[in-house]
């Protein structure tokens, strides 16, 4: 005869699922079991966990829908995404198919580009660090050079005298713009440093500054900080127009839009705080009509999205791999996706949506990570309702940074799918120990 | 000062009106004949100006208003008591009363008809008259109480002896348009009218003619004929509002009979209550016979019967010379329109559309933003602002003037109509060419363009709202011959769009198209304005001819720029943004002996892109580039353009028989 359990007394414990609220926030008990009208159990089946899933339709939309809300306000306005943000190729050429104009901060992601068949005078070429060789690359093929600072000044204008010609450049300036100051790239504007480069650019016959590049911050949900960038940029060009006779043939408002995913210090859930694009269109557009032209000569808009753009399209599924008790009594549960694959754990606070129903009793949880590293906690205090080892978990938006920040650190990297019309592909397969130890050697003199 | 100036000046402008000779000269002279009997002058000089000055109060059109129309009703007013009524107070008062009423109706009418582009004649005065008439009762001969200037009527009654009766009788109903019964009031009017205008006084020497003609034979003999309706009808469509030629004749002609017949008519139901017909007959016919002229699309030159739009009327003279210039242009020259928005919009009502664009109104267009779901809106819809197009920017499709602006109607909640304003708010923009787009459904208040601004192609005149007949935010343009809104829409196509994904030069959009204009990136550009005094020499051959053509580059007769070939032939250039359309002109014809091989290529006409880029592709052809030029491939030739010397051959795809070959350029300003 079996030992006689021991009683414990019923205990009631208060839902906290159903509750109204006013964000409309799908509650974390309302599992999430398909994506892109696939089961979530089954692509997790098939292509392993954890698994990025990048639903293409949404991508499409998320470029029509800025194209549209900013090319029905200013007559040339161009999107160049971002590459830092998602270099996937099947990324960069679904957004080059839709009509995206590359814009890239180093070399290697120039080469990319270039890679991909854009031609070299649809590529904006940024950042701070640029190598000689790359320049000569890049003004050969005829890119938008962005201007960083008198050193890369310098580099250029010698580029100029080996390449025997005047070479089009644009100058990268920045202000202050009642947001976190961004003053770490170009030349500022309100110290005066700004105009002096355009001066300086202009003296020696060497250059001609065709470009202004501002870029506004990271992340920036407030648009008005978008049209004091704007303004700062007419004031700007309609001072060097006036005093240089500069004319420009573009200027780029950078990027920084937001996406709908909750920053960690936000107070309100991103679904109600992130503009939408005819937002960001409204504070921009109207403000650099007022330019020094007539309409029929508008300078062309670059816009630098990335963030907004593949953000949302991408789903993360990953696994429960193990539950326990806190010393604190809190549940901790461990998934098998880590920082590794989910570096934007540091900015965001991510939903975890449940692929199965789980039952509605939601509990704080905090979610850990399946790296053996302390630090690897996905979200200090989730509401997760009971989920066993093998439940599927699914964290939607994604798709911003975590692909290209990934490190090959403990686990091996997993499966990218792309889903559009029905059709899965398989746009980047996981990391094989091979592949990760391709280029690695051990001397003859280090072995047994 | 200059407020009494002006007013001086309408006043006497009133004057001139009433003979269809407005001009201040011309009025003082018509003045001048009222004076026969200075109080009957005098009345009609004061049945003027509180007509005018009323008409002012109530707020007429400012230039409807400076060009004296609305004092016409006061004068005749005036001039018509002093000859059926006694001197009385009551007949002051009711000159006073009667011709403020007919300020107002004057108004009232002229904002009335200004959407059929009709004119409000003496309608105001018919009405007010009859009234009068009947209420105080008409006194015949009633102008023996007023006292004659003496020596005029003394003269007057030595030239009835002197001339032949008929003579007298002919020239005197000229003064009769004015209730003026002796001689040299009829000379005077005369030659006013024969300083103004030749053709006015022909046609009026003519009317008066025929009138008397047909009065003749309608009613027997010659007894109890009044010229004032014949010799006015014939001077409106003689020339004044419609074009004076050989259609014009025979319509003024017909206007001039029926007149006759109305006339007649009209006397005999109105005796029986003691009421002279007046003008009726007049006013009757000329709005029947000018209706429906104003309400046809004005779509061809082909017309024969072309009626004047009223903003343009001065005289027969300019009519013709404003004609001419017009329908010039209007074959070869229409306004180069290109979208009025920006980004990519959708057509939700295109010409000869199932809602609103029908009839006059069927050359329009109506334009809406959707997403690539094909919503209009995001959210609900419930509110404007959830609609893409509401607050976009719209813009001038072509250079030009600002003509009116309305800026005050409230936005509509979506899926409603403001039907008693269906314009909203609009802008209305002077085209310089005979040519005017209206653009309408404005958000209430967002017009940043006023009246008299000069706009440049592009440039943002407002912001898209729901105003007006618009049950959901968008733009409805159409262009149209006058600067009146809503009145009869031109055909018209856009210059330059890409149509579902096509590149297309001109562009008629249909229902569900979706447009957006284009852009061609491209550093190299070629141009074949600001060539002027350039020639290109080419070697020809075509029908088994060899022979020399120079293309000269000058202008056309309205000073537009044309390039000029031997023979006297012209090519129109009509430039447009990305694109250059070479035309010939009707005087360009084929000729036997001497064969244009230029005009062989231009065709109908030719449409060459400017911006050169390779593999630009649209609907008529493929730009290539080859080693150091560029080659336009279409379906029948291949044009070999330079962006510096311009067009340097042409090949047909089916020819070998055809060369056209530039062997010099030479450039006269160095």
């Amino acid at each position: 005869m079996a030992p006689k359990k021991t009683y414990s007394k019923p205990t009631i414990v208060r839902h906290t699922v159903g509750v109204m609220n006013k964000f409309g926030r799908p509650p974390a008990t309302v599992p999430m079991s398909r994506l892109s009208g696939f089961s979530v159990e089954e692509l997790a089946g098939e292509y392993g966990s954890p698994l990025y899933v990048l639903a293409v339709n949404e991508l499409r939309e998320r470029y029509r829908d800025m194209t549209r809300a900013f090319q029905t306000r200013y007559p040339k306005a161009q999107i160049a995404y971002s590459y830092k943000t998602n270099y996937l190729k099947a990324v960069c050429s679904i957004l080059h198919q839709e009509g995206a104009w590359a814009e890239v901060v180093s070399g290697f992601e120039y080469d990319i580009a270039r890679n991909l068949d854009m031609p070299g005078n649809k590529i904006v070429f940024n950042g701070p660090y640029k190598t000689r060789e790359e320049l000569i690359r890049a003004f050969n093929d005829g890119a938008m050079v962005n201007i960083d600072n008198y050193d890369e000044m310098q580099l250029i204008e010698d580029i100029s005298d080996e390449l025997g010609k005047i070479l089009e450049v644009g100058i990268r300036v920045n202000m202050d713009l009642n947001n976190p100051p961004w003053h770490k790239f170009g030349f500022n504007i309100e110290a005066g440093h700004a105009y002096e480069a355009v001066k300086r650019a202009l003296s020696n016959n060497k250059l001609k500054v065709v470009g202004l590049h501002l870029h506004a911050g990271t992340y920036v949900d407030d648009v008005t900080v978008y049209s004091r960038a704007a303004q700062g940029l007419v004031d700007f060009y309609a001072y060097i127009k006036e005093q240089l006779g500069v004319k420009l043939k573009y200027w780029d408002i950078g990027g920084g839009y937001a996406s709908r995913n909750t920053l960690n210090w936000a107070w309100m859930p991103a679904e109600q705080t992130c503009p939408t694009f005819d937002q960001y269109a409204e504070a921009i557009c109207p403000i650099l009509m007022n330019g020094p032209f007539q309409a029929q000569d508008a300078p062309r808009l670059f816009l630098e999205p990335g963030r907004a753009l593949v953000d949302e399209p991408f789903s993360m599924i990953t696994s429960v791999v193990a539950q326990k008790r806190l010393p604190g009594g809190t549940r901790g549960v461990v998934l098998d996706a880590g920082m590794n694959v989910l570096s934007s754990v540091q900015w965001y606070n991510y939903n975890f949506q449940t692929a199965q129903d789980s039952g509605q009793m939601l509990e704080d949880t905090i979610l850990f990570g399946g790296l053996c590293m302390n630090i690897d906690v996905l979200r200090q205090n989730a509401s997760v309702p009971p989920v066993r080892r093998g439940d599927l978990l699914v964290i939607p938006h994604v798709g911003a940074y975590n692909i290209s920040q990934s490190w090959q650190f403990i686990y091996l990297r997993p499966n990218i799918i792309a889903i559009e019309d029905g059709k899965i592909h398989v746009i980047k397969k996981s990391d094989t120990r091979d592949y990760v130890q391709e280029f690695e050697n051990v001397p003859d003199e280090f072995k047994k | 000062m200059k407020r009494l100036k002006q007013i001086t000046n309408v006043t006497f402008l009133s004057y001139g009106v009433l003979a269809f000779s407005p001009h201040p000269i011309t009025a003082l002279i018509i003045f001048t004949s009222t004076l026969f009997y200075p109080v009957i002058g005098l009345m009609g000089l004061i049945g003027d100006i509180i007509s005018n000055l009323t008409a002012r109060w109530m707020h007429a059109h400012p230039d409807a208003w400076k060009s004296g129309i609305f004092g016409v009703s006061g004068i005749l007013i005036g001039l018509a008591l002093g000859k059926y009524t006694e001197p009385s107070l009551r007949m002051w008062i009711f000159l006073i009363a009667g011709s403020g009423i007919s300020g107002i109706i004057s108004v009232m009418l002229a904002n009335f008809l200004s959407k059929y582009d009709l004119p409000i004649l003496s309608l105001p005065f018919m009405i007010v008259i009859w009234l009068v008439l009947l209420t105080i009762g008409v006194v015949d001969d009633s102008v023996v109480s007023f006292a004659p200037i003496t020596f005029l009527k003394t003269l007057d009654l030595w030239l009835f002896n002197f001339l032949p009766y008929s003579i007298f009788e002919y020239i005197k109903m000229f003064g009769s348009i004015l209730f003026q019964d002796n001689l040299l009031s009829g000379v005077l009017v005369l030659i006013a009218i024969g300083l103004y205008s030749r053709v006015s006084i022909i046609y009026g020497l003519w009317g008066g003619f025929l009138g008397m003609l047909t009065y003749t034979f309608l009613h027997g003999n010659v007894d109890g004929f009044h010229g004032l309706n014949y010799v006015l009808t014939a001077l409106a469509f003689g020339g004044f509002f419609i074009v004076s030629n050989r259609h014009g004749f025979v319509l003024a002609s017909i206007a001039i009979v029926t007149v006759g017949l109305v006339d007649v008519a009209m006397t005999t139901v109105l005796n029986p209550i003691n009421l002279p017909p007046l003008v009726f007959a007049f006013n009757m016919v000329t709005f029947v016979f000018l209706f429906p002229l104003k309400m046809l699309p004005q779509t061809t030159s082909s017309f024969r019967l072309i009626p004047i739009p009223l903003h343009i009327i001065k005289s027969p003279e300019t009519n013709r010379r404003w004609y001419r210039r017009w329908s010039g242009q209007k074959n070869n020259l229409k306004t180069v329109i290109t979208l009025p928005f920006m980004g990519e919009w959708t057509v939700l009502q295109g010409n000869h559309g199932e809602w609103t664009h029908k009839g006059v109104g069927q050359y329009a267009w109506d334009f809406v933003v959707r997403d690539e779901r094909g919503h209009q809106a995001s959210g609900f819809g419930n509110k404007v602002e959830d609609f893409y197009a509401f607050g976009l920017p719209v813009l001038a499709p072509a250079p030009g003037t600002v003509y009116i602006v309305e800026n005050s109607v409230e936005d509509n909640p979506p899926q409603t109509a403001n039907t008693e304003r269906n314009w909203g708010n609009y802008v209305i923009i002077d085209h310089w060419n005979g040519e005017f787009s209206e653009l309408s459904h404005f958000k209430q208040g967002s017009i940043i363009v006023v009246p008299g601004q000069k706009v440049t192609r592009g440039q943002i005149l407002g912001y898209c709202g729901n105003s007006g007949r618009s049950p959901v935010p968008h733009i409805h343009y159409q262009l149209q011959a006058i600067p009146v809104v809503g009145s009869p829409t031109l055909p018209a196509s856009f210059s330059e769009a890409t149509v579902n994904g096509d590149i297309v030069s001109h562009s008629n959009p249909n229902k569900d198209d979706l447009i957006s204009p284009i852009e061609i990136e491209s550093e190299v550009e070629w141009s074949l304005i600001g060539r002027e005094g350039e020639q290109w020499i080419f070697q020809c051959k075509t029908g088994g001819r060899s022979f020399k053509e120079t293309l000269t580059f000058g202008t056309d007769e309205f000073g537009l720029p044309a390039i000029l070939s031997d023979n006297n032939r012209l090519w129109r250039i009509i430039d447009m943004p990305n694109f250059v359309e070479i035309r010939p002109d009707y005087k360009t014809y084929p000729s036997l002996l001497s064969p244009s091989a230029f005009l062989k290529i231009t065709g109908e006409s030719l449409i060459l892109p400017k911006k050169l880029l390779n593999n630009f592709k649209w609907n008529n052809g493929i730009v290539v580039q080859a080693s150091d030029n560029w080659v336009v491939k279409s379906e029948l030739f291949q044009i070999t353009i330079d962006s510096k010397n311009g067009i340097l051959d042409v090949k047909f795809n089916n020819s070998n028989n055809f060369q056209f070959k530039q062997i010099s350029k030479v450039s006269k300003n160095k």
